[in-house]
């Protein structure tokens, strides 16, 4: 999960902008609207083939010119794509959403720490600290995948390994494994950060003299006035943990651990493909994430045009 | 006043003093994270990479890995005997045909959509930009696939498109040879690596086109939300067209935002490992290797995974590979941060 910063020049947080003149509807502005239209159904198109294809039986998936509408509706598809699976696919649900809800919880917990540190708390070399911090967002995935794989196998003390991390497999093939290492990511440090520092300083020295002490401070007033700013945080989290592919593959082996995502792969072993069950499954680990967004989409967008942060 | 002032002033000392400790615990889960999964890494990567290395380290070789890379990765013999392309410059020319098929692109065609979406929409935005946006938020592992069948040569919408519009059919992810060579049969004589992207490498560069277009057109927006009313509503007064105004103040103006997705875009798609993985691991017949079809899709980054999670003994060597893509996305980087320091130096 690279992530890449911008600062806007003004903050732009509302893209609903009024700046379009009211105008009487123009040749030219139906055009655009059509164009504008056609371009956001070639979009959709994938989406649209992917519910439509989930519903063709093989002979008619397997079929060519495709028809659009399937001829006969076959939902049973879905429960093929359960099924299908070495476990069914809730299985690899659970695991999806264990493996998302625990980083995700965790990730800003150990952020919003972090940042309320560097935001409120004065302590020596904190300047340093920060910036050495902010020094891990230029590092990327791949040259930690390699040491973060070898690492993960030889944990001290966990899967029999000793002391020395010999012996044993270490996390490899656990939970924690695909946790671990996305676990903080420090631009979410920064992120909070500034959020924390966007809140009164007067409200700090209230609190103090009122005698609550920094955590109280921290849980009780913070919390709730950067509520927005932990939102984002946790969408991206738990968004990219749902999506994650290349990482768990790497470092779990049992099915029954195993996320949603690698289930896909298990579809299209064949040399005829089950193009409708194939179609049902995407559906079906697609499905959270696209409610997800369109439930929490102003938030999703608003952080994304505020930090330019990339998943 | 001066001994409220005082004790104020004690006080305050004295919490900075109490809160020393504090502070440091606040810190200490993400660091040791950090610590561990992000700078140990660096260096451990290099360590890694003076080895022959499998589950463990085999024997210590020295700089052996990085003579590999940068000698026989980039210039090697092939069975004639005769010079060829080495492993690690053919992951490297694929990769640049992928950045260069996909940044440039999606940056114009984002850029348009939002431009004609800020200035000639304004009911319905929400609704075209959700529309725009869905594909970044959805997983490569479940998309990718559908775009395999869309793209499929034997059963594919695509296919059957081109075939009612009466343009020829491609074989798409099966194709090794360079879309160029296809379209113009002139081009035969050039040898695949320098005729540009192969055919399989187009469905990938449109799939992460796809992906990308939403995030790039919502940054775009904000860009251009940024740019002052005045400024446009003057020059409209002032009798600028669309296009004066386009090009003169609106472009101008949203080029920062442009040099940001630029990069943002460059290092995406240098890191880009999901949508490959998926779409070439199989082909429509049911063999294949990510990185296929006859490796025009191994990108620098599936190079590594190759190296390191098919090939035996060869964890060390992927460590030096993964270095060399280290210092190049490093670079853009720097670049963006440094870009980011003006803009803050600017307000």
């Amino acid at each position: 999960m690279a992530t890449t910063i911008e600062v806007s020049a003004a903050p732009p947080t509302r893209t609903q902008a009024t700046t379009a003149p009211a105008r009487p509807w123009s040749f030219t502005s139906v055009l655009i609207y059509a164009l504008l239209i056609l371009g956001a159904l070639i979009v959709i198109f994938p989406f649209i083939w992917m519910v439509l294809g989930s519903f063709k039986t093989l002979q008619e998936s397997n079929r060519f010119p495709p028809t659009f509408w399937p001829e006969t509706w076959q939902p049973q598809n879905y429960l093929n794509a359960w099924l299908r699976p070495p476990h069914t696919l809730g299985r690899y649900m659970v695991n999806s959403l264990v493996i998302a809800t625990f980083g995700t919880s965790i990730q800003v917990v150990f952020c919003a720490l972090a940042g309320f540190a560097f935001a409120q708390l004065h302590f020596r070399g904190r300047d340093l600290l920060f910036i050495l911090v902010l020094a891990t967002t230029m590092i990327p995935n791949e040259i930690t995948l390699i040491p973060n794989f070898v690492t993960i196998r030889r944990f001290p003390l966990f899967g029999g390994n000793d002391l020395f991390g010999a012996g044993g497999s270490g996390l490899y093939d656990s939970y924690a494994a695909v946790i671990l290492p996305g676990l903080v990511g420090a631009f979410n440090i920064f992120l909070l950060r500034q959020a924390f520092m966007g809140v009164p300083k007067e409200f700090w020295e209230a609190a103090q003299i009122d005698g609550c002490s920094s955590f109280g401070y921290l849980w009780r007033i913070m919390v709730p006035l950067t509520l927005p700013s932990l939102l984002t945080v946790a969408i991206f989290g738990f968004i990219g943990r749902w999506n994650g592919l290349l990482w768990p593959l790497l470092v779990t082996r049992t099915e029954a651990i195993r996320p949603v995502q690698m289930a896909m792969i298990y579809y299209q072993t064949e040399f005829l493909t089950d193009y409708g069950m194939l179609m049902a499954a995407s559906l079906l680990i697609t499905l959270p994430i696209v409610i997800l967004f369109l439930l929490l989409q102003r938030q999703f967008i608003e952080g994304i045009v505020n930090t330019g942060l990339k998943g | 006043m001066a001994t409220l002032r005082m004790a104020r002033k004690r006080w305050q000392t004295n919490q900075r003093r109490t809160s020393g400790w504090g502070g440091v615990l606040y810190l200490l889960p993400a660091l040791i994270i950090l610590l561990i999964f992000e700078i140990w890494p660096i260096l451990f990567n290099l360590y890694i990479s003076l080895w022959r290395w499998d589950v463990g380290p085999l024997k210590f070789v020295g700089l052996a890995n990085y003579q590999r890379l940068f000698g026989e990765g980039f210039i090697t013999r092939d069975y004639n005997d005769q010079l060829a392309v080495g492993e690690v410059l053919h992951s490297l020319i694929v990769t640049i045909y992928y950045v260069l098929g996909r940044v440039p692109i999606t940056i114009v065609l984002a850029f348009i959509l939002a431009y004609l979406l800020f200035i000639w929409v304004q009911r319905g935005r929400a609704v075209l930009r959700t529309a725009y946006f869905l594909p970044y938020v959805t997983s490569s592992a479940a998309m990718a696939l559908v775009f395999g069948w869309m793209f499929n040569p034997r059963l594919g919408v695509v296919n059957a498109l081109l075939q009612t519009i009466g343009l020829p059919t491609l074989t798409w992810l099966d194709d090794p040879f360079p879309l160029l060579e296809r379209m113009v049969p002139g081009l035969a004589w050039l040898p695949n690596l320098a005729a540009g992207p192969s055919t399989a490498m187009i469905v990938i560069i449109l799939y992460s086109i796809w992906t990308s277009l939403g995030y790039n057109i919502v940054i775009y927006l904000a860009g251009l939300s940024a740019v002052p009313k005045e400024l446009l509503e003057a020059a409209r007064i002032d009798g600028a067209g669309g296009w004066t105004i386009l090009r003169r103040i609106i472009w101008p103006l949203v080029s920062p935002t442009t040099f940001f997705l630029l990069i943002a875009n460059m290092i995406s798609a240098f890191q880009a490992f999901d949508p490959i993985y998926v779409l070439t691991r199989k082909s429509s017949a049911g063999a294949g290797e990510a990185g296929g079809p006859l490796d025009t899709t191994l990108t620098v980054t599936v190079y590594i995974f190759r190296n390191f999670y098919e090939r035996a003994n060869s964890v060390g060597y992927a460590a030096t590979v993964a270095f060399l893509l280290f210092f190049i996305i490093l670079g853009l980087t720097v670049m963006q941060f440094s870009m980011l320091n003006r803009k803050v130096h600017y307000q």
